[in-house]
């Protein structure tokens, strides 16, 4: 417990890194919240344990560091259940994990890890500096299948057995929480070895030092059977059992006590559940958004008037209500989600008025004719899969006469179609929001090759793009916060995308079978708004 | 309400060799198909994977994305890649699935098994069922008993099958709860006894296989009771039933056997069909299965589990065909001599 | 149109209306978002709104239009193609080469795949629908269209038209469309079915245009959420579309039941096994009426529907003798002798008939003639007489009813095929694989084996070459004979009825010719007979 709390201080006092600036955006979280887990862990006892708990999701492939299914996030998730990094987040943020501690050069390019010392792979073998070295090199090679770019990173060496010291390349905000604190450590003993990673299949593959082993894997439902780590370094390991099942509807298996716990978006089933006794807890920041992309090169969408105007003509907060049915968070026009600490509050909104949307349209030239539809102005948009908000839009859009088509592909095709600017405008969801506000560079800078985010395209917006690598060099909270806040009102006024509404994620429970579920702060590992994680099933001593 | 008739007749009367060439072009033609018709689709299998779900999106680097297309030679010209595929299906090795990141051959056995579990129990089911009820209707014919069957029959077949799934969900599954929702098993399932499991597996049965099975009876009984109707209008019924053995053995000994051969080769035909069409079934109940897979694949653009699938599936239905021909003169003493006879 | 016929075309008929003039009474647009969300039926929202507060009856009247275009279109595509190639291909033997290799291919693969391709590829606009199920469901039929042009084509209707040549569209419109037109109102529905419950499947997959409403649609609409299990809301959300699926579909169905054909003139197969029963002690009355009558038939007439096929008629056939029933073709020789041991449905007979001192009709217990037992009856065409799936032997024992071990039935039936002159092997061939005069053998052997005092033949040698004829003729009347039987000999050859009768009867248009009428004509016809040497050469009464 000592060391916890000195690793605390650690945090405050040596690093200005995330950990802090979450703190201090919740004000209740700086010094003796750091106390908080450390009583709650204190009370926890043998009696807390349980044999088993069930969850839900689909099948996310096999869980090693390079087969998991890198498409949504159950598969970093069964993977972390394995492996460990070398930091985690709870619900203050980032917590050391596998590295007890650091330092960070003044110069901000250097980081120096010093790590536990007594812990073991599953197989027995001692975990060291070595594993660590091995690890990140061997990503180099081997891409690791899900986020953290290793671009930024310059050398990887270490100094002892337990110390290992990164060098990175230019000065990186979100290296904590982003890059070390997502990318799994394996076992040099097994992959160096390995020259085919994603075809090992060996029992070894799945050696990590995580609190769990894998007791069964049912591969045609995608089913997961996770047995507890009798040895785990950070304490006992509470919940015995972890299964996860696939279950075809979520809250009648939860009914049915089919499973113990499982998130939806929609309020009305939350409401349903809480009346027959069973727990919710709401992601807290949101972290999740619902957006319009707009086609830059689109002809008519490309005047940022009439962005702006089609969202003054769309009512959000209906449209939340009506899709989510909880209490309407209405998309922030600079993207970061309201209770995000990031979130500038002074940001241009569009709030709902017809009547300015309509003022905007008819000064663009987009006239109505006897029937109120606006002819030359016939928009498509693009959805991946049966969207309602696309309807909903459709209908709203036809209150000012504009003429919406929906097209509706599958997954592929509507990357394909995005990478090749074959659109109008797409509607995307996402979660990752309550991360790091690096994705907002990430998204408009071409820096990912993803669907959300105007593929291998930069926005060329040059007072952006300067903040946007003035922001992940800046390791001041205060100050990264005001550029940040500067980039939202870039993007609030020149719409490249519109958020509809920000969707919280709600976890339903039965709290009969386990009672410990927490919000992750800022999200597991790069921001996923989800509650399994592996922190909260341990009774976490250091 | 489809019949066949006259195609298991254009196909009976082909002479042996000219099947053997229509086998040949099919495999051939779905081989090419199967290799070209993926591609055709828009995105490719990084599209998908960098799509990422519903429930969140993914950011691939560059990087990443590289090393997965080099991966599976993706980077290749197509003809390169074509020359790889055509290679695999002579070891019968696609490679690695691309979104189960397994070899492709090991990840439609795991779920083969239990596509073959359901069909091959419905098909079982609605077969016999089938031609019983058919049977009986056209002892009863014609009459009320058969014309109420009937009707009833034919309207049962024209019922989209996801159709009945779903009733069945709703009534037994969510309403009563006799039946679990979904799944082929229940989740790792604690009893050291194999009847548990047995009886668990079981459980898991019954759904999706009496949904398959209503789907197929009414075929097989419209089949079955019009072809007995034939059948029964033949001098050789009327003098079975002028010899006085009774209804029953005139129906069991004479009408069945003769109703019943020309429908084999129907019904095993039938079976590869169902093979791919349980796609429906098994999304209504979350069944692990081929068709499901099948599904995932094209929607995941997962080009080397496409081509297992495609060819599973097109040699399955082509095997069935096979079997049909020759099973059914081995049925038909009247073909079987006169083949023997040819042989001489 | 039969009655369900018509339940179906109602139906449908209702359907139609419904998406003629639904959307013009809806209150709503389909995908206006102005109700409240999940509300129950009421009188704003007549079937209630989903969860987006759309109205769902504005919902089922769209989709119903949406339901029927696409069933019409699609239809009418692969109906077109079915006919259009299959007479191409029925007429052309060069095109029939690649047409027929086209549809093997598609009919080969799984459909269900190839439209998830194409329908992931097409991106699941209406339109793109309609096609790919036009395009991918016309082989089946094309292929019957086929067959049936290629069988019309050897008419000689048909070949005369060419032979006079007529242009080909001229022969095909006018020659054969007609008889094709059958299949092709057959096809035209069964597509349409196929294609309402395919585009609903495909919706619920995800697979559909997301600007046009439809029934599939709603119902993955309501089947996504999770809560449509958890509340009542299903009452309204899931059950209006998925029974216009269902009524659509199935009325689709009745109106596409096909003719069953034949008229029915036989009679029902529900009839009790045969009994070996002690004879009957005859009371003095039926004593009287049967006498030594074998056969005796009183008032006995004979009504399919409106047509009067016999009608009512008397006679009685002595014991022992052979009587031949002589009659032009159509004048009801066959139904009568059909009638005679009980071959017809009941409710076309009127009048008493009995055999063998048994009544034939509205008979109870011991007094119903027990086939074969009492009386044997002898079909014209011995190869279609026999099952051709069972072996002769087989066909024996089970109407065996004398014995009862396989043994004895064995020896017994080799013992009665000796009498005919066939082998013992015979019992283990089947029908197939014995010429014709065997089976005439094999047939009579067969009568004989339960030794029934009553024989009927109906024409038992039409189908035989003369020869053979001859010598089954001379068979049986010698079987009779010698086994002291009754023979009812039907036969259109009054020369060999002269040769070998006892007694005639005549019949003309289903009437009992009278004795004096009957004996001119015989002797009209007598010396015709036998200038031609008696009954080998065939002399009929049509030639």
């Amino acid at each position: 417990m000592l060391a916890r709390m000195k690793s605390s201080l650690l945090l405050v006092i040596l690093c200005l890194s995330l950990v802090v600036s979450a703190c201090s955006a919740s004000p209740a979280n700086t010094g003796e919240s750091s106390s908080k887990p450390v009583t709650q862990s204190g009370t926890a006892t043998a009696d807390e344990s349980v044999d088993l708990v069930r969850l839900t999701w689909g099948d996310s492939g096999y869980p090693s560091p390079f087969a998991f299914s890198p498409s949504g996030p159950g598969g970093y998730l069964r993977n972390s259940f394995l492996f460990d990094t070398l930091t985690w987040k709870d619900e203050s943020g980032v917590i050391p994990w596998l590295a007890k501690s650091w330092e960070i050069s003044k110069d901000e390019l250097t980081y120096t890890f010093k790590l536990e010392q007594d812990v073991t792979w599953h197989d027995g073998k001692p975990f060291t500096a070595e594993d660590v070295v091995f690890s990140f090199n061997y990503y180099k090679k081997f891409p690791f299948n899900w986020t953290g770019d290793f671009s930024h990173i310059e050398s990887v060496t270490k100094s002892d057995d337990y110390t290992v010291v990164f060098t990175i390349k230019n000065k990186y905000a979100a290296f904590l929480s982003d890059l070390v604190g997502i990318v799994p450590i394996i076992p040099k003993h097994v992959w160096e070895k390995v020259d085919k990673p994603v075809e090992f299949r060996d029992d070894a593959a799945l050696v990590g030092t995580g609190p769990y082993t894998l007791k069964q894997y049912d591969e045609k439902s995608g089913q997961y059977l996770y047995a507890a780590n009798p040895n785990y370094f950070k304490g006992e390991v509470l919940v015995k059992e972890v299964a996860y099942v696939n279950s075809s509807n979520k809250v009648l298996s939860l009914q049915n006590k089919e499973i113990d716990a499982g998130y939806t978006v929609n309020y009305s089933e939350v409401e349903n559940m809480l009346s027959q006794g069973f727990k919710m807890i709401q992601s807290d920041p949101t972290g999740s958004a619902l957006r319009i992309t707009f086609n830059l090169d689109h002809p008519q969408l490309k005047d940022k008037r009439l962005r702006q105007a089609i969202a003054y003509a769309l009512d959000r907060e209906e449209m939340s209500r009506k899709i989510t049915g909880g209490d309407p968070i209405v998309g922030n026009a600079g993207i970061i989600p309201p209770d995000s600490p990031w979130y500038n509050n002074s940001v241009k909104q569009y709030e709902y008025n017809i009547t300015k949307a309509e003022r905007i349209l008819d000064e663009l030239g987009y006239t109505k004719n006897a029937n109120g539809i606006r002819e030359l102005l016939k928009l498509k948009v693009m959805v991946s899969s049966t969207s309602q908000e696309s309807q909903v839009m459709q209908e709203m859009l036809k209150k000012v006469g504009i003429e919406l088509n929906i097209q509706q592909v599958d997954s592929a095709a509507f990357t394909a179609a995005m990478g090749e600017n074959k659109y109008d405008m797409a509607i995307t969801g996402h979660i990752g929001l309550s991360g790091d506000p690096d994705y907002l560079r990430l998204w408009f800078m071409g820096q990912a090759s993803n669907t959300y985010a105007a593929r291998g395209k930069t926005w060329k917006n040059e007072d952006f793009q300067r903040l946007a690598i003035k922001q992940m060099q800046e390791l001041d909270f205060d100050k990264r916060k005001a550029i940040i806040g500067k980039m939202q009102d870039i993007l609030a006024e020149e719409l490249p995308t519109l958020v509809l509404y920000h969707r919280p994620f709600y976890f339903m429970y039965n709290p009969d079978v386990y009672n410990r579920w927490t919000n992750t702060y800022g999200g597991i590992a790069d921001g996923i708004p989800l509650w399994d994680n592996k922190v909260f099933f341990i009774d976490v001593k250091k | 309400m489809v019949f066949h008739f006259g195609i298991t007749r254009c196909s009976l009367s082909m002479s042996k060799s000219k099947q053997i060439y229509t086998y040949v072009g099919v495999l051939v033609f779905v081989l090419l198909l199967n290799f070209w018709l993926p591609r055709l689709l828009p995105g490719g299998p990084a599209d998908f994977l960098t799509g990422g779900t519903e429930d969140g999106a993914i950011f691939v680097s560059e990087a990443q994305k590289e090393a997965m297309l080099t991966y599976y030679n993706l980077n290749d010209s197509l003809w390169v890649q074509f020359l790889t595929y055509v290679k695999g299906i002579f070891t019968l090795d696609f490679g690695l699935s691309i979104n189960y990141k397994t070899p492709v051959f090991d990840v439609i056995l795991v779920r083969l098994p239990w596509t073959l579990l359901i069909v091959g129990a419905a098909t079982v089911l609605s077969t016999i069922i089938g031609i019983l009820i058919g049977l009986f209707s056209a002892w009863r014919y014609p009459g009320k008993t058969d014309r109420s069957l009937f009707l009833t029959m034919l309207g049962l077949s024209a019922i989209p099958e996801f159709l009945i799934g779903m009733i069945l969900l709703i009534l037994l599954a969510s309403n009563l709860q006799w039946f679990p929702l979904g799944g082929a098993e229940t989740a790792f399932l604690r009893s050291d006894y194999w009847l548990d499991h047995v009886l668990d597996v079981g459980k898991h049965l019954v759904l999706p296989v009496v949904t398959l099975t209503i789907g197929n009876l009414a075929s097989i009984y419209l089949l079955m009771r019009n072809e007995s109707i034939r059948v029964r209008n033949e001098p050789f019924i009327e003098f079975a039933a002028a010899k006085g053995i009774g209804e029953r053995a005139v129906v069991r000994g004479h009408v069945a056997r003769n109703a019943a051969l020309p429908l084999v080769t129907i019904i095993v035909i039938r079976i590869g069909g169902l093979l791919a069409g349980s796609v429906l079934v098994e999304t209504v109940f979350s069944y692990p299965g081929i068709g499901k897979l099948l599904q995932e694949a094209i929607l995941a653009r997962d080009y080397p589990l496409l081509h297992g699938l495609f060819l599973l599936l097109t040699v399955f239905v082509l095997l069935l065909n096979m079997i049909a021909d020759i099973i059914y003169p081995w049925l038909d003493p009247r073909i079987r001599v006169a083949k023997r006879g040819d042989g001489q | 149109m039969k009655r369900s016929q018509k339940i179906g075309f109602f139906i449908l008929v209702i359907f139609v209306f419904i998406a003629i003039f639904g959307p013009m009474i809806a209150t709503h647009t389909p995908f206006a978002i102005d109700g409240e969300s999940m509300a129950a039926p009421s009188e704003v929202n007549w079937f209630g709104t989903n969860k987006l507060g759309q109205d769902l009856f504005s919902q089922f009247v769209y989709g119903a239009r949406t339901t029927l275009l696409i069933g019409l279109a699609v239809a009418l595509i692969s109906t077109t193609l079915s006919a259009i190639l299959g007479l191409l291909a029925g007429y052309s033997s060069k095109l029939d080469t690649l047409l027929n290799s086209i549809a093997n291919m598609l009919m080969v693969l799984p459909s269900l795949l190839l439209i998830l391709i194409v329908a992931s590829f097409s991106g699941g606009g209406t339109w793109q629908l309609i096609w790919t199920l036009g395009l991918l469901t016309w082989p089946g039929y094309m292929r019957l269209i086929r067959a049936s042009v290629l069988s019309l084509k050897e008419r000689e209707f048909v070949k005369a038209a060419q032979l006079y040549q007529g242009n080909t569209f001229y022969i095909i419109r006018k020659h054969l469309l007609p008889f094709i037109w059958p299949l092709i109102k057959t096809k035209f529905i069964i597509s349409f079915q196929a294609a309402v419950a395919m585009e609903a499947s495909l919706s619920f997959l995800g697979i559909g245009d997301p600007n046009v409403p439809s029934w599939g649609k709603m119902l993955q609409d309501v089947f996504s959420q999770s809560s449509t299990l958890l509340t009542d809301s299903w009452k309204w959300t899931v059950v209006p579309p998925t029974l216009a699926i269902l009524f659509v579909t199935t009325a689709l169905a009745l109106l596409g039941e096909s003719k069953q054909d034949g008229t029915i003139t036989t009679a029902s197969l529900r009839r009790k096994k045969s009994k070996v029963l002690p004879p009957v002690v005859c009371t003095a009355g039926e004593v009287a009426s049967s006498g030594m009558s074998a056969i005796s038939v009183k008032n006995l007439s004979v009504v399919y529907g409106d047509r009067t096929i016999i009608h009512p008629l008397s006679f009685e056939v002595t014991s022992g003798n052979v009587t031949a029933l002589i009659g032009e073709s159509g004048s009801g020789k066959t139904t009568m002798a059909r009638t005679l041991y009980g071959l017809l449905p009941e409710e076309t007979v009127t009048g008493e008939a009995y055999v063998a001192g048994k009544r034939i009709y509205r008979g109870e217990g011991q007094v119903t003639l027990q086939r074969w037992l009492d009386a044997a009856y002898i079909f014209q065409d011995p190869r279609s007489s026999f099952d051709p799936l069972l072996k002769i032997g087989k066909q024996f024992y089970e109407a065996m009813l004398l014995y009862h071990t396989p043994i004895e039935k064995r020896e017994a039936a080799a013992q009665i095929l000796r009498e005919v002159q066939l082998d013992e092997a015979v019992l283990d061939c089947y029908p197939h694989e014995l010429s014709g005069g065997m089976l005439g053998r094999a047939l009579l052997a067969l009568a004989l084996v339960n030794k029934p005092s009553v024989l009927i033949a109906d024409e038992p040698t039409s189908a035989l070459d003369p020869i053979v004829k001859r010598e089954v003729l001379d068979l049986l009347i010698k079987k009779v004979r010698e086994h002291h039987m009754t023979l009812l000999l039907i036969t259109h050859d009054l020369s060999m009825a002269l040769h070998v009768a006892d007694e005639i009867l005549l019949l003309q248009d289903g009437h009992l010719v009278a004795e004096k009428d009957k004996q001119r004509y015989l002797q009209r016809y007598k010396p015709l007979s036998i200038r031609q040497l008696g009954y080998q050469a065939e002399k009929t009464w049509e030639g």
